[in-house]
């Protein structure tokens, strides 16, 4: 057990993104344990074969296997909605263990962990302050419990959401609470910040290297370490994680058609140097990923894992 | 109450500088001390905020004098404060930094980038006599000199470098940098990209993430918060060099008049609150209007 802990939901769509990111960790030595949320049921279920792969590899932190049924079964609301209830799962399971950790995280299914982030959690652990991306749509107008309209800048992302679990215990309760307001945990997030007047608390996590959502029209680059771990840089400095499913062919695709032209001239190799990303972190990390991407009878990308 | 202190030193020629820095801080409400190194420095503005100023007598030359001796200062008040933050005379502010004081302030380190990444090979190693114990010792956290936010638990670092008294250039950064990890600095050190602390190698004017104003909000090119403005402002030469120092850039990254157009606009932005901060107007507002060329208007929201 760490002290530090980064939650994670995920299903079976999220697998090649969640085996980056647990890889990854492990590869930058990150002492940081994961409370993995999975589905156990249905079309998106995690398989079986995956989760003994995840049970036997020798981590350098523990990995907590949380079934996503299980808690809905504990905190039965009369929330029927499917991604409402999955967003807001994790925020229940971090209060249940909010003594066990001293910094604790959130973070989705489709994201990479690419360097040594447990400063970063040092520093939630031991300060008040909440860190949390920013939010590059900021300026988008505001809502209707913010009394001021016009833009303002401080808007966050709803991850990592990296903090001391007791110091802000009520936080966290609070964008739980969202779930039966706002249904939405990104509004639900910057909301409860503004309420408990925690907005001048938020360290904002740097654009560039927590590559969360920003337009990705600088240039990357790729290098390997003196451990041969793959590294990526975005003006020069090294990105500590990005976010998307750039592991699936029609995202790739859809996000550099709608971004042609203009700055954007470097678009095209950066979303393909993610999938690249995706694709080694699945091949190069304790738990070895094999996939491969076809077109279905209906001419529609799949994922073939070699297990099926 | 929290008890934060900035660390900077100015001869006579920073004075326009020393003027905007003050009226930056006095803009974002700042509280904290300034401790102010004085090399033949006149009057300092007058402020709402408590200034500690230190007559540099003892040395011979500007560089020893104000950013050599900083360190000195720095490591020699660091336990009268929870954190302090070491900075150039050439730097300004647009938006409150007390959360990186806050953050020094548990042991932690936090810098700018400077936008590079090093490989200290042996070369380096000797020529600095700092063993890492491999032949290539790339370093991830490169930083510049300033600003470092720190805390007296830290400061033996500074201590250790300005007595070295051993580097070819008293303001080495890459002696600074390689000591650092040296003393296991780099494991408490939270690294900022270069665009929101320095604009070091023009990261606050190269297109992707050039400064621009958006909705009165002046941000990075990423649309995050700007913190510190770094240059010569008021130097003509400096200034008159920086566009085709760009365009070189520009021609040869392969971008085009819009990419022109943006680096244009940051440097109007940039130098536009540097006047407003220096001439001690302190009413921003209205800053694109004002300074942006004539012409340029129609291509602000390509």
């Amino acid at each position: 057990m760490n002290r530090y802990a980064a939650f994670i939901n995920f299903c079976g769509v999220h697998l090649p993104g969640f085996n980056a990111f647990i890889n990854g960790l492990d590869l930058w030595e990150n002492d940081i344990d994961l409370v993995a949320i999975y589905e156990s049921e249905g079309a998106s279920a995690i398989p079986e074969w995956y989760l003994e792969e995840l049970r036997k590899q020798p981590f350098r932190f523990t990995v907590r296997l949380v079934r996503y049924e299980e808690i809905l079964e504990r905190y039965k609301d009369g929330v029927t909605d499917y991604f409402v209830n999955a967003i807001f799962a994790p925020y229940k399971v971090m209060l249940e263990m909010a003594d066990e950790y001293d910094a604790v995280s959130y973070w989705g299914g489709d994201e990479s962990m690419l360097g040594n982030v447990q400063n970063w959690y040092k520093i939630g652990a031991q300060t008040d302050l909440i860190l949390l991306f920013k939010n590059p749509y900021q300026l988008q107008p505001w809502y209707d419990w913010r009394p001021e309209r016009d833009p303002h800048p401080d808007h966050y992302w709803d991850m990592p959401l990296i903090c001391n679990p007791r110091t802000h215990r009520e936080l966290i309760e609070r964008i739980f609470e969202t779930k039966y307001t706002l249904g939405n945990n990104l509004h639900g997030t910057n909301r409860a910040l503004w309420e408990l007047s925690l907005m001048e608390k938020v360290l904002p996590l740097p654009d560039i290297i927590w590559t969360v959502a920003l337009p990705y029209n600088y240039r990357m680059a790729m290098h390997w370490d003196s451990k041969n771990r793959p590294m990526l840089f975005a003006a020069n400095d090294q990105v500590m994680s990005f976010h998307k499913k750039w592991w699936h062919n029609p995202v790739c695709d859809a996000y550099c058609h709608d971004k042609k032209g203009g700055l954007h001239i470097d678009t095209e190799k950066n979303v393909y140097l993610m999938r690249d990303m995706y694709d080694l972190y699945n091949r190069i990390g304790k738990v070895k990923l094999n996939y491969h991407r076809y077109k279905d009878s209906q001419g529609n990308w799949q994922i073939g894992y070699e297990h099926e | 109450m929290s008890n934060y202190a900035y660390i900077v030193a100015a001869s006579a020629n920073f004075a326009p500088a020393i003027r905007a820095m003050f009226a930056s801080l006095e803009a974002i409400g700042n509280r904290n001390k300034v401790i102010f190194l004085s090399f033949k420095f006149g009057e300092l503005p007058d402020v709402n905020f408590p200034v500690e100023r230190i007559e540099v007598e003892n040395q011979d030359c500007q560089v020893k004098g104000t950013a050599i001796e900083r360190f000195r200062v720095a490591y020699e008040v660091a336990r009268d404060y929870d954190s302090i933050c070491l900075l150039d005379a050439d730097m300004f502010f647009m938006n409150p930094v007390d959360l990186f004081f806050d953050v020094a302030a548990k042991g932690f380190i936090v810098t700018g980038s400077n936008g590079m990444v090093i490989d200290y090979n042996r070369i380096y190693q000797e020529r600095y006599d700092l063993d890492m114990g491999t032949d290539h010792f790339v370093y991830m956290k490169l930083h510049t000199t300033a600003p470092i936010w720190i805390n007296h638990e830290n400061t033996d670092w500074f201590k250790a470098l300005y007595n070295a008294r051993r580097v070819d250039s008293w303001d080495d950064f890459l002696y600074l940098n390689l000591l650092g990890a040296h003393m296991g600095k780099d494991k408490k050190m939270i690294c900022m990209p270069p665009y929101m602390f320095t604009g070091i190698h023009h990261w606050q004017m190269k297109p992707a993430t050039a400064v621009f104003e958006k909705g009165g909000i002046v941000m990075t090119g990423t649309e995050e918060e700007l913190y510190i403005v770094h240059g010569k402002w008021w130097d003509e030469g400096w200034l008159q060099d920086l566009m085709p120092t760009m365009r070189g850039y520009l021609k040869d990254e392969h971008i085009g008049d819009r990419g022109e157009f943006r680096v244009q606009n940051a440097i109007n932005i940039l130098k536009g609150y540097f006047d407003m901060f220096s001439n001690s107007q302190l009413l921003p507002g209205v800053v694109k209007e004002d300074i942006l060329d004539p012409g340029l208007e129609g291509l602000y929201d390509r």
